[in-house]
């Protein structure tokens, strides 16, 4: 609460100076091409009207809904996804002068209920934390939009408006948060056909639209499961990292190939095994074991 | 902790994942198992044994005096009736197996193949003790087993009692049938010898005397009295000329001169002797003396002369009808009175008389002869009848006097059975236990129990071998290439824990309550309870 606090606290002393990066600085630092570049000018008033739906990042409600973990357990999850947003920030941001959709992480899991939005929550916070960048958190699980329910934003107009109105500018949707450097995309308003939405072109412009508004800026989208949903092979499209979950002892394991086939080589951001059980005393499955291993592994 | 043993604890919880599964599983096995037990129809099992001695006291006793049946048989037979066809349908009946009232051919039968499955007929070897095992009898074993105690006892009361008396029935009947044949036979035997014995009669009274001899056949005797022919005739010949020769010598100069010598010579001797030699050389010797007195001119000298001259002409005439065998004047010259002359003599007589017998017995041998080689064409043939005659008729005898042998001991044997030659002793009488032998329920629980366990454990085997789980890095990194970039552990493991404390928990009660369900269904079973006994009569009585 006391991070959320001071955060709130220097928004609201030094608006837009220090806690975002100046769009002028962004704009030296653009590479991107012309019309791309121009596109973010044009849009670029209207970011701040968004700080009137700003929101506050309730740590206490987000443990009660279990998207948080315990007290006693914060410094070691922290931790945990400390090692694990640290191969994807530095991808991101190491390749982005090549490939800008590095900046998009994608996360999912094979299939629902191995913990994508958990997920996507806890290294979207912990990313927040770091100094160099902003994080953007785009609900793009249309169908079950939890982000937009947790941060009650289920009635916000979000992605899928911005998809079926061209007119709509992305950025302007985006709802800011009282935390530095992070802001969040809801889903919008319900539709059909909503693969073919996210398949579709004006998909790739918002994205790319998003990424190039700052290149210290990271999209992190929570997507629907692969397998069970065409949303979430149609969002593998426009995804530079993709972090599969997998849900420890739960998430069969061709499920998890079948998976892991659908993802490009290059677009591998990596495995993130989910709900490890830690046996008491035992350390079994102990973190210090295999973290070290997994960072090998990147 | 090796590999090994991490991969088998990953397996482990793998297979718990699905604990709760497996429970149904083995639950629903389980209840089912036993409530499927409980109404299991009971099965009795019904028991005889009847100890059959085919080979009493009285076997070694008669021995060889009457005709053995083989009492195996027949029991072989008995007993193979007795499992199938047409008895067993019979006693079926009897015992109320197979209700008088149906009359669907297929229910009959299907309901009749349950029966004889249910028949078992063991046969036991008594006392293997013994070499010969036939020797220590044998012992059936009836087993039938039924829903119904007392029908089991009755149906083996019954196949018990058939298969005793169709033994004995059967062997009886047998014997009578074998003793019928054999009077039969007998009876047409004697009448066959009896006929043979005339017919040779009558041949024997027709060809009296052309009979071969015990001595051989027709040719035989042919040949013996052409030999005696012969043999006759050669001693006839030497005969013959043995008197010829005795005859020669007898008649000859030196015999006849001997002899008159010999008549001197004895007469010197003897002075009575009076033949004619003797007065010669009496004559001569008194002339002699005359002459040395008297001259020749002297009456006495002349006389004794003329004497003597006429004493030696009747000398000569004497020699000549000696010469001649004058008995007379053998006698005269007393030729008769000389001893070589006489055994000459005699030796004659007896070739003469063994001359005449020899003639007889050859005439008496070639009468034979020549009958017998009259009979040349109609001998043999009369032989060869009659052998064949003599032959049918020691044929008969031969086998008449079998036949009535056999009968004998036919009819002996057949009494001997009455009396007990084979024995048949009842060892158990049907006997049936109280308790059903079938379903051995407590067994039964057990292994449902186990089974259940083993299917509930199967269960979740299986689960989890068809959704493999990754739980470990290790595990991913066999799996796939792909970075691991970390891991996160139970974000509530204060939740968490108290949710397995309390999933433990639930599961040990129900696994207890299982548990207490195996051995409430064990003290029901030793109670007796039973959800079949009247649903199982109801089914009897349909």
């Amino acid at each position: 609460m006391s991070i959320v606090e001071q955060t709130i606290a220097r928004l609201k002393k030094g608006q837009g100076s220090a806690a975002e990066p100046a769009p002028g600085s962004m704009r030296s630092t653009d590479r991107r091409s012309p019309h791309q570049a121009a596109a973010v000018l044009a849009k670029e008033p209207l970011e701040t009207p968004n700080l009137s739906k700003q929101i506050a990042v309730d740590n206490a409600a987000l443990r009660a809904s279990g998207y948080f973990p315990e007290a006693d357990r914060d410094r070691h999850f922290a931790d945990q996804y400390r090692r694990i947003k640290r191969p994807l920030i530095e991808k991101a941001l190491s390749v982005a002068s090549s490939v800008p959709q590095a900046r998009v992480i994608m996360v999912t899991s094979a299939l629902p209920g191995d913990g994508k939005t958990f997920t996507s929550i806890n290294l979207t916070l912990s990313m927040a934390l770091e100094h160099d960048i902003s994080v953007l958190l785009i609900d793009a699980d249309v169908a079950k939009r939890h982000i937009s329910t947790i941060f009650k934003l289920q009635n916000e107009a979000g992605l899928l408006d911005a998809l079926i109105d061209e007119s709509l500018d992305p950025e302007s949707l985006i709802v800011p948060t009282t935390t530095r450097g992070l802001s969040f995309l809801p889903a919008g308003k319900r539709l059909v056909g909503t693969a073919e939405l996210l398949n579709s072109n004006r998909m790739r412009h918002i994205i790319a639209g998003l990424t190039a508004r700052s290149p210290r800026r990271l999209l992190i989208l929570d997507s629907p499961p692969l397998l069970v949903t065409n949303e979430g092979a149609a969002l593998t499209r426009i995804a530079g990292q993709v972090v599969l979950v997998v849900r420890a002892g739960v998430t069969p394991r061709p499920a998890v190939q079948n998976a892991i086939a659908m993802i490009d080589a290059e677009q591998a951001g990596g495995i993130v095994l989910n709900q490890i059980k830690e046996s008491a005393g035992e350390g079994y499955y102990g973190y210090g074991v295999y973290g070290s291993e997994g960072e090998q592994k990147t | 902790m090796t590999p090994e043993i991490e991969k088998a604890l990953d397996e482990l919880r793998g297979v718990w994942r699905f604990r709760w599964v497996g429970f149904a599983v083995a639950s629903a096995v389980a209840l089912l198992g036993w409530l499927s037990i409980f109404a299991l129809p009971d099965r009795y099992q019904a028991q005889a044994r009847v100890f059959i001695d085919t080979r009493t006291a009285f076997k070694p006793a008669l021995e060889g005096l009457t005709v053995d049946q083989n009492v195996d048989t027949q029991i072989n037979f008995v007993r193979q009736a007795l499992l199938e066809g047409p008895e067993l349908e019979a006693i079926a009946k009897e015992t109320g197996v197979l209700p008088a009232s149906l009359t669907d051919e297929r229910k009959k039968a299907a309901l009749l193949y349950n029966f004889s499955k249910r028949v078992t007929l063991n046969v036991l070897t008594a006392g293997t003790q013994y070499e010969d095992r036939n020797a220590a009898g044998t012992i059936y074993e009836f087993l039938y087993e039924d829903a119904a105690r007392s029908r089991a006892l009755a149906v083996v009361d019954t196949l018990l009692h058939t298969f005793v008396e169709r033994t004995l029935g059967g062997k009886r009947q047998g014997s009578e049938k074998a003793q019928q044949f054999l009077e039969a036979q007998v009876k047409d035997y004697e009448q066959r010898l009896s006929l043979a014995e005339d017919k040779l009669a009558e041949f024997k009274k027709k060809n009296l005397g052309l009979m071969p001899s015990d001595q051989g056949g027709y040719f035989a005797e042919l040949q013996k009295e052409t030999d005696a022919a012969k043999k006759t005739e050669i001693d006839l010949s030497i005969a013959v000329s043995r008197r010829g020769e005795l005859h020669k010598q007898l008649h000859g100069d030196q015999v006849v001169s001997a002899a008159g010598g010999a008549g001197r010579a004895a007469g010197s001797n003897n002075s009575a002797g009076g033949d004619t030699l003797s007065r010669i050389q009496e004559m001569q010797a008194k002339l002699d003396e005359l002459r040395l007195k008297y001259t020749d001119e002297h009456p006495d000298v002349i006389a004794t002369r003329a004497t003597l001259e006429e004493l030696k002409k009747r000398r000569a005439a004497e020699l000549a009808s000696l010469r001649n065998g004058d008995a007379v004047a053998v006698a005269t010259s007393g030729a008769g009175s000389n001893p070589v002359y006489q055994s000459m003599a005699l030796e004659l007589n007896k070739a003469d008389v063994e001359i005449a017998a020899l003639r007889q017995e050859l005439a008496q041998h070639s009468g034979e002869v020549a009958d017998l080689k009259r009979r040349l064409n109609s001998a043999p043939q009369v032989e060869a009848e009659y052998q064949q005659l003599n032959r049918d008729y020691n044929v008969n005898k031969a086998q008449y006097t079998a036949l009535l042998e056999n009968y004998q001991k036919a009819r002996l044997g057949e009494r001997a059975d009455s009396a007990g030659s084979v024995r048949f002793e009842i060892v158990l009488p049907p006997t049936a236990p109280a308790m059903p032998v079938w379903p051995r329920r407590t067994k039964l629980i057990a292994l449902i129990g186990l089974l259940a366990i083993g299917a509930g454990a199967g269960t979740a085997y299986g689960l989890h071998w068809l959704k493999p789980s990754l739980r470990s890095v290790r595990a991913i990194n066999e799996l796939t290439s792909f970075p691991i970039i970390g891991v996160v552990s139970g974000a509530f493991p204060t939740r968490e824990r108290a949710t397995l404390r309390l999933d433990l928990w639930w599961f040990s009660t129900a696994t207890c309550a299982l548990l207490a369900l195996l051995v409430l269904a064990l003290l029901l079973n030793w109670a007796g309870v039973h959800i079949s006994s009247h649903v199982v009569d109801s089914m009897v009585k349909t």
